[in-house]
Formats: C-alpha cells, structure tokens, sequence
C-alpha cells in the first residue's frame, strides 16, 4: 500500500525552466513541489537504491567462481590442492 | 571542393546558411538547492540542443550520476552506455536493466561524501537532430570531468552515450536532470542551447 504522500508544501522542489518563445522572460523560472507522480518515481528510486547498498556484498572472486560450471569446479579444486 | 559546399570565391551563397538561426542559449540556472531540473516547452526550431552543467548530488557516497529523462517519460525507456577512466583503471558498463533503466545516464558528479563540498562533476550533453519530425528514439553522447577528492582514483573523465527505446518520439520537448541516487541536487547550474 502507498505511503500517504506529504503535503505540496513539505515535498522536494523541481526548478522548471520554461523554454517556450511566448513565455516572458521574468516568468521562465520557476520553483515548484513534486507533482504526485515525480514523488512517487523519487520514493521508488531511494528504495532501490538503499535495497542496493543494504543487499549482501559477494566477492566478485566468489561470485565468479559460483557461475563456474561443476567441471571447472573441480578442475579448480584438482589445481589448489595439487 | 565538394558539390554544394555554401562557400565560393570567399562569399556565402546558400541562403539557408545565411539564414541559420546559429547558437541561441535557451535556458540557464544556477540551482541552490532543489530536487529536479526540467526544460520544458523546448522549441522544435533547432537542429541540435547541447546543455553544459556543473552538479554535485546529495547522495551518501563518494560519487553519483547525473541522469536524464526525456519528455517526461518514467519508463524503463533509457539505455546507456558508460567509459570512465580514473588513475590506470579505465571501466566500461551498460546500463541495461531489464531492457531498459528508468532514465538516462549523462555523466558522473560528486557526492555529499567527496572530500571536499568544492568537489563537482562538471561536462556537456548534446542531442544532435533532437527534432527529426517523424518518430525516432532520440540519443545522446555526454562528456563529464569528475572530481571527489585529490588521491589517486578521485578524479576520472567519463564519456556516456545514450539512447531512448522502445518509446519513439517525434520531438524532444523536455529535459528533466535528477541525481541518479540522491534525492537532490546542490548548488549546481544547467544551461541548454539550441544550435542550427
């Protein structure tokens, strides 16, 4: 279930910098909170990116020896113990 | 000379070239704080847009990336591809995340964890043909000089190259910059031309 979303006032502020050639200079730049969707895209990504700190570091030695197919495996073995 | 080349006897003849609305700067900001950065309402009357920026993000860690999005699409619509090289090591990673990540990678900026609150990723971005009338996916080729600290390995150039798919477009009529994975940018700028 969604979190409930915070109030305009107390989400992130987009600067949004209109290009159009009929809008007047003074009024190009403006500051603006999160619409609903930008917030919702902003919590998705701190979660994936905070379940990718917090995920089990693996070796990439371990990893790669993980993949090895059972032949190399043992070929490994053979090769360290010898 | 080549058949067509504007230039004879010194003097411009195409009138197409002497009627090119050359560089125009579009847009520039300096943001002191704030989460997003979007060029809206982007005239389509260009040939080329190119943006310049200086960021730095407010991610725990040393560094993070400058993303991008086009037209506002969330998707996972963004492939990128990224060369990097700091000290001797030089890396090469796509960013292909299932068929697609959810923006676009411009170049590396320094984080809230860089040795110094001096330290920035700074470099350009530029969409050739961003307007080509018919639908196309839109890509891009981004350079970016990136410092966190002074030790060996804190400091690298990245080159990024980019593209928009399977969400074709006709025209690209906005830029939204955002960290990759922090939540905010800090006392960055942007500044977006329109060439041609």
């Amino acid at each position: 279930m969604m979190a409930k979303r915070p109030a305009l006032k107390d989400r992130p502020v987009v600067a949004e910098y209109d290009c159009s050639p009929d809008t007047p200079d003074a009024q190009r730049l403006t500051h603006r909170p999160m619409n609903d969707e930008e917030y919702d895209d902003l919590l998705a990504r701190q979660k994936a990116h905070i379940d990718a700190v917090e995920a089990p570091q693996v070796h990439p030695l371990v990893a790669q020896i993980a993949a090895m197919s059972d032949e190399d495996k043992a070929a490994l073995a053979a090769a360290l113990t010898a | 000379m080549p058949t067509g080349f504007p230039l004879t006897s010194g003097l411009f003849t195409d009138t197409a070239w002497l009627n090119a609305t050359g560089a125009r700067r579009l847009g520039a900001f300096i943001l002191i704080g704030g989460s997003n950065v979007d060029f809206i309402a982007i005239p389509a009357t260009y040939k080329h847009l190119l943006v310049t920026w200086k960021a730095r993000s407010n991610v725990v860690a040393v560094s993070d990336f400058l993303g991008m999005r086009i037209n506002g699409d969330v998707s996972n619509h963004y492939l990128s591809q990224e060369l990097s090289a700091a000290a001797a090591v030089v890396t090469s990673i796509e960013y292909l995340t299932t068929g697609g990540d959810v923006m676009g990678y411009v170049g590396k900026v320094a984080g809230a964890s860089a040795a110094s609150g001096n330290d920035y990723g700074c470099g350009w971005l530029f969409l050739p043909n961003y307007n080509d009338g018919t639908s196309f996916y839109p890509s891009w080729l981004g350079g970016a000089s990136f410092a966190s600290g002074t030790a060996t390995g804190t400091i690298g150039v990245n080159l990024i190259q980019g593209q928009m798919y399977p969400a074709a477009i006709g025209a690209v009529t906005r830029l939204t910059f955002l960290p990759k994975n922090g939540t905010a940018f800090t006392g960055s700028s942007f500044t977006l031309y329109g060439l041609g």
